[in-house]
């Protein structure tokens, strides 16, 4: 529904679940599997090395078991790291990458065979030649490995944003109903304005704030960058007491004006473009578009944090 | 509801559920406390990333509930393990399934590999020159070294330590052979065609030649005991990889991606097989075939019985039992 704002990111693997949820991930690209692979190379080598000392001195059998610890380390050491350590080696983990089946659930000891048992042909004809062209070509970051055995590698603790911090401003209900996109675009503006400079926050707010504040009956004696802040917190919904219904009726315009953003005075009601349905309790905002459609009058606080 | 009511609402739950998640990740038992409701509580957390989702709710509360909803995700569906199990009933009847299963490919790359070795090997009695079409005169004198009985190195015998460092070797070189024959068969079957050949000719090659020079008394003894699983293992490997090649070949009414994740699935099997082979042929070569305390009928008679019973074992093992 609406607009989808992901749906621009090549890289983000949406994975449908049997729960009706989609889950998303964040796809691996060649420079960070390219890390991790030279890291398990080098650890590898390291390994081989430091195991053919203590080997070397048991004559014929120490060099027979390591050429048996050279042929597993060259084809099981990934398999047995993904299977038994959430689709991770050393390498992975170490750039915060994971192989996943394409599903979103874990490895299994026949994806992670198939996977790597391909790797001479994505080897193929030097330098990963054939596996950097079938990744770079495939819509999931695949190279022939793995997409024969149906996994993806994805980053680990992907997407995790930042709590963005609202400004303190005292809430104002909007003018007019707004749809989640136009709510999101503005609370959005409001979080970002810390990386804005002071032009640049001016200019963004006068796209959206005069058609707005034309609409608005009331003066409020601020700039549109505060303006917008203010409708920002009211989508925001912070804590506010419950105020019982005011004198407000369904079209007129509160005569209360509103002088700065710390007043404590109530903010005001909606304009004539309201609809009755403002005037249910506040805390039912069930329908997708009354979250905006202005309500009563409440209690403005200084609160505009999450959580 | 707004986004403070929805996290005053529901933080505590997914609380809980981070906790059971810590509880569950650390182990595959099951049997943990509360894992019973497990289930429920994940599909609450879905509930809640899907309305935090439509209601366009910050990013970093969507993306929290995600991770979680994953988290609980790949513990839900993780694949379960008995695999002793499983082992055990791929040997006894997985294994020889699978390879009756693709017995068309089966058939073909036997009677490519064995007529190739054959025809070079008979080639060659005709007429000896023809080995260096298929290896170079270094390579044919160093082989001739090898099997030669009045050569010193088969005047004493190899030590166990020696043998074991021979152990090591061909588990390194057959296993590595094997699994590239697989691999090859990537590229529409042709990569696996191409080493079956080119195995197949060398080998033909080396039996040819050295039969030429009156060498094939110290030859075939020691190739006959490993021969059955080392030989059968290599066209296996080879079948799977053209079964791989098949599928992007001949996807039939599946789509390309589709085609070849099926086909995987059934080469797999294949290549377990293949490899368990060549651990068996390993052990064989390193420490029987070369050993010269048994005369040559014995080990031909047991060489034999091995061919036998690797025929025998693809034939009929795992057949369902007439009731």
């Amino acid at each position: 529904m609406g607009v989808d704002l992901f749906g621009a990111l090549d890289t983000l693997l949406k994975i449908e679940t049997p729960e009706g949820v989609d889950l998303d991930l964040v796809l691996a690209g060649p420079g960070s599997r390219f890390l991790a692979w030279f890291i398990d190379f080098v650890l590898r080598l390291v390994a081989a090395f430091a195991i053919s000392i203590p080997l070397g001195l048991l004559g014929g059998f120490g060099m027979g078991a390591f050429l048996i610890v050279l042929f597993l380390l060259e084809w099981f050491y990934p398999v047995l790291f993904e299977v038994l350590w959430q689709g991770t080696t050393p390498g992975k983990r170490l750039l915060g990458i994971q192989v996943l089946t394409t599903d979103g659930t874990a490895l299994d000891w026949g994806n992670s065979a198939i996977r790597n048992l391909l790797r001479p042909a994505d080897f193929f004809p030097f330098g990963y030649g054939i596996g950097l062209t079938a990744l770079v070509l495939s819509p999931r970051f695949q190279r022939l490995g793995d997409l024969a055995a149906d996994t993806v590698v994805v980053y680990r603790k992907s997407l995790v944003a930042k709590q963005e911090r609202l400004p303190q401003v005292v809430p104002l209900s909007p003018p007019v109903p707004l749809q989640l996109e136009e709510q999101r675009a503005i609370t959005s503006f409001a979080q970002r304005l810390p990386m804005f400079s002071k032009e640049r926050a001016q200019e963004l707010a006068e796209v959206i704030g005069p058609p707005l504040r034309n609409r608005d009956a009331t003066d409020h004696k601020q700039d549109h960058v505060t303006y917008l802040c203010r409708l920002a917190a009211w989508f925001h919904g912070e804590k506010q007491p419950l105020r019982q219904l005011n004198t407000d009726s369904a079209v007129s315009t509160d005569p209360v004006p509103v002088e700065g953003a710390t007043d404590p005075v109530p903010a005001e009601g909606a304009t004539a473009n309201s609809n009755p349905v403002k005037q249910a309790p506040p805390l039912n905002k069930e329908s997708p578009r009354s979250d905006s459609a202005g309500g009563p009058s409440r209690e403005g606080t200084s609160q505009g944090e999450d959580q | 509801m707004n986004q403070q009511r929805f996290i005053e609402l529901c933080s505590d739950h997914w609380k809980a559920f981070a906790e059971q998640l810590e509880a569950l990740e650390g182990t595959q038992k099951k049997g943990q406390p509360n894992a019973a409701a497990f289930p429920g509580m994940y599909r609450r957390i879905c509930h809640d990333l899907a309305l935090a989702k439509q209601r366009r709710f910050d990013a970093h509360l969507v993306d929290q509930l995600n991770n979680l909803a994953l988290r609980g995700h790949q513990i839900l569906y993780r694949p379960k393990s008995n695999a002793l199990k499983r082992l055990l009933d791929f040997c006894r009847e997985g294994f020889p399934r699978a390879v009756r299963r693709e017995w068309r490919l089966v058939v073909f790359a036997n009677v490519l590999f064995y007529g190739a070795a054959l025809a070079i090997a008979l080639g060659i009695q005709w007429r000896g020159e023809l080995v260096y079409a298929v290896m170079g005169p270094e390579q044919v004198s160093s082989v001739e070294s090898m099997y030669d009985p009045t050569s010193e190195h088969h005047l004493k015998p190899r030590g166990l330590s020696s043998d074991s460092f021979m152990f090591g070797f061909y588990i390194r070189n057959n296993m590595t052979a094997g699994f590239r024959t697989f691999a090859g068969g990537i590229f529409f079957g042709v990569g696996s065609l191409f080493f079956l050949l080119f195995n197949a000719l060398f080998l033909g090659a080396v039996a040819g030649h050295l039969s030429a020079v009156g060498f094939g008394h110290t030859l075939f003894p020691f190739v006959i005991g490993h021969g059955s699983f080392e030989l059968t293992a290599l066209v296996l490997a080879g079948t799977a990889g053209m079964r791989m090649g098949w599928a992007l070949l001949a996807p039939g009414s599946l789509r390309l991606g589709d085609a070849l994740l099926r086909a995987t699935k059934l080469a797999l099997p294949l290549v377990y097989g293949s490899t368990g082979m060549l651990f068996i042929a390993a052990i064989i070569e390193a420490y029987w075939s070369s050993s010269q305390l048994l005369p040559a009928s014995v080990k031909y008679s047991v060489g034999a019985v091995l061919w036998l019973f690797v025929a025998l074992y693809f034939v009929f093992a795992g057949r369902p039992r007439e009731t």
